[in-house]
């Protein structure tokens, strides 16, 4: 059942392998929870969903963190762009990429540009030119340095086909 | 072409301590376009040290020397040069400790990868063996570059700048006759670098421009209504994004390297992306636009005078 106004509810989930058990405003924007457990990858900046520096991963599905109410969160599994990696903060293989690639000037767009690239190559192994567009468009990076991001998510999807190979 | 702030002054300093470490201390502010990588790589290369031995301050107007502003593309160049000429003094001061323990000339050292190299010998001392002989705390240089520049505001004659940044671009784009809307096929950027510090850096500054580029001439529009801003949010202000890109996008730098000067490179591409994309669509409707941004509206009202001129 939808929340009322000003309602808290008591929500569990998973955040990157951790379970999150916490009371929160039901309508509370996700960004502003997970901000307040020092995730600090998701990033609002428009807060209407325009700009995907707030992405984060639920259930496989990426969604705008600014437009996710807390309530939309009980029961399920988020990863934010900490949670790629591997437990000792080991690097995955999209942010390898981006390192590569230099596909980032000041980097405010670059973890919700990793979860569109996880969110892409999941669904497309071999990603060719329309598909990038569709699941990049709804980024935005102030610096325009798109070109490199095309190449690190092109290199992704090669580092991929090596490791799916091994 | 454009001018760097002026008048506009940056300072530098350089300090090597006991430890032959070399630090810059600089106000300049990073924000992603990569000023503390140059420094450092300026600072390094004319100090003859290996750059992960340098460390780079952050900004603290409490500690670290005045800069007019991190604006304008003037880093680079400003900065640059100042922390070029700061690091050279302390070089200096080392060279000379070096010859006076050793009792040779200067002129005969040579400098290679944090060690001073004896002539003949061939032996290589570092920085820390040098400073740890002289007892010093620490070797310390500073030093200032201007940009001179001052319009008088009757008369609106006078010196600009000193210094300037020259670019050119070239634009291709397609017009929907029904939807007024203007597609950028392909775009290229070219800009004079004057010495290059970072190509990866430097060509990303550059694509980074066109990006902006194309925002300005077909996107991006301050609405003001009643004096308020009606559209400060990214649902109303549109900035490009991968689906506006051009599909082909190119760039290039170009050196003048008996010159041997910085140039920024940080904003330069901007204007003639602009100025060759109203030039494009210019020729494809044939008529001048002369409005930014250049929305389907403008053009398809453009489109629909020519029109109604022709029938006439």
């Amino acid at each position: 059942m939808n929340p009322c106004p000003q309602e808290v509810r008591a929500v569990k989930f998973v955040l990157n392998s951790d379970v999150v058990v916490t009371e929160s405003p039901a309508l509370l924007a996700a960004s502003e929870l997970l901000r307040s457990l020092g995730v600090f990858s998701v990033r609002e900046t428009c807060g209407v969903g325009v700009c995907g520096t707030c992405t984060i991963n639920v259930d496989g599905v990426a969604v705008s963190a600014c437009l996710t109410p807390v309530f939309r969160l009980d029961g399920t599994s988020v990863v934010t762009s900490e949670g790629l990696g591997g437990p000792k903060g080991e690097l995955h293989p999209i942010h390898e990429a981006f390192l590569a690639e230099q596909a980032f000037q000041c980097s405010f767009c670059t973890p919700g540009f990793v979860l569109a690239t996880h969110a892409l190559l999941s669904d497309v192994a071999s990603p060719n030119e329309s598909d990038i567009e569709d699941y990049l468009s709804g980024h935005i990076c102030r610096c325009g340095s798109y070109a490199n991001i095309r190449n690190a998510v092109l290199r992704a999807s090669r580092l991929r086909h090596l490791s799916d190979q091994a | 072409m454009k001018a760097t702030r002026s008048p506009s002054r940056s300072e530098a300093r350089a300090t090597l301590d006991s430890d032959g470490v070399l630090t810059i201390h600089t106000s300049s502010v990073e924000m992603g376009q990569g000023a503390r990588t140059i420094l450092l790589q300026i600072g390094a290369e004319v100090m003859g040290a290996d750059p992960a031995s340098v460390i780079i301050s952050m900004p603290d107007t409490d500690t670290t020397p005045y800069d007019m502003s991190t604006s304008s593309s003037r880093t680079t160049h400003s900065m640059g040069i100042a922390v070029e000429r700061a690091v050279s003094e302390v070089r200096r001061q080392l060279v000379e400790a070096a010859a006076n323990l050793n009792e040779i000339s200067s002129s005969d050292l040579a400098v290679d990868s944090g060690h001073i190299i004896i002539p003949d010998t061939n032996v290589a001392v570092s920085f820390r063996e040098v400073m740890q002989a002289t007892g010093l705390p620490r070797l310390d240089g500073g030093a200032t570059y201007e940009n001179p520049g001052y319009l008088n505001p009757d008369t609106g004659l006078g010196l600009a700048s000193s210094h300037w940044h020259q670019a050119a671009a070239y634009a291709e784009v397609e017009v929907d006759d029904e939807t007024g809307k203007v597609r950028v096929l392909s775009c290229h950027a070219s800009v004079f670098a004057g010495r290059v510090v970072n190509p990866v850096l430097a060509e990303l500054q550059v694509q980074g421009s066109m990006v902006l580029g194309i925002g300005q001439a077909l996107f991006e529009d301050i609405v003001f209504d009643l004096g308020y801003i009606a559209n400060a949010n990214l649902s109303e202000y549109p900035l490009p994004g991968y689906g506006d890109l051009a599909e082909e996008m190119s760039v290039s730098l170009l050196e003048d390297l008996r010159l041997g000067e910085f140039h920024g490179v940080g904003e330069t591409g901007v204007p003639p992306v602009v100025a060759a994309i109203g030039n494009a669509v210019t020729q494809a409707i044939g008529h001048p636009v002369k409005k930014l941004p250049i929305t389907p509206e403008s053009v398809l009202a453009i489109i629909d005078v020519l029109g109604k001129e022709r029938t006439r």
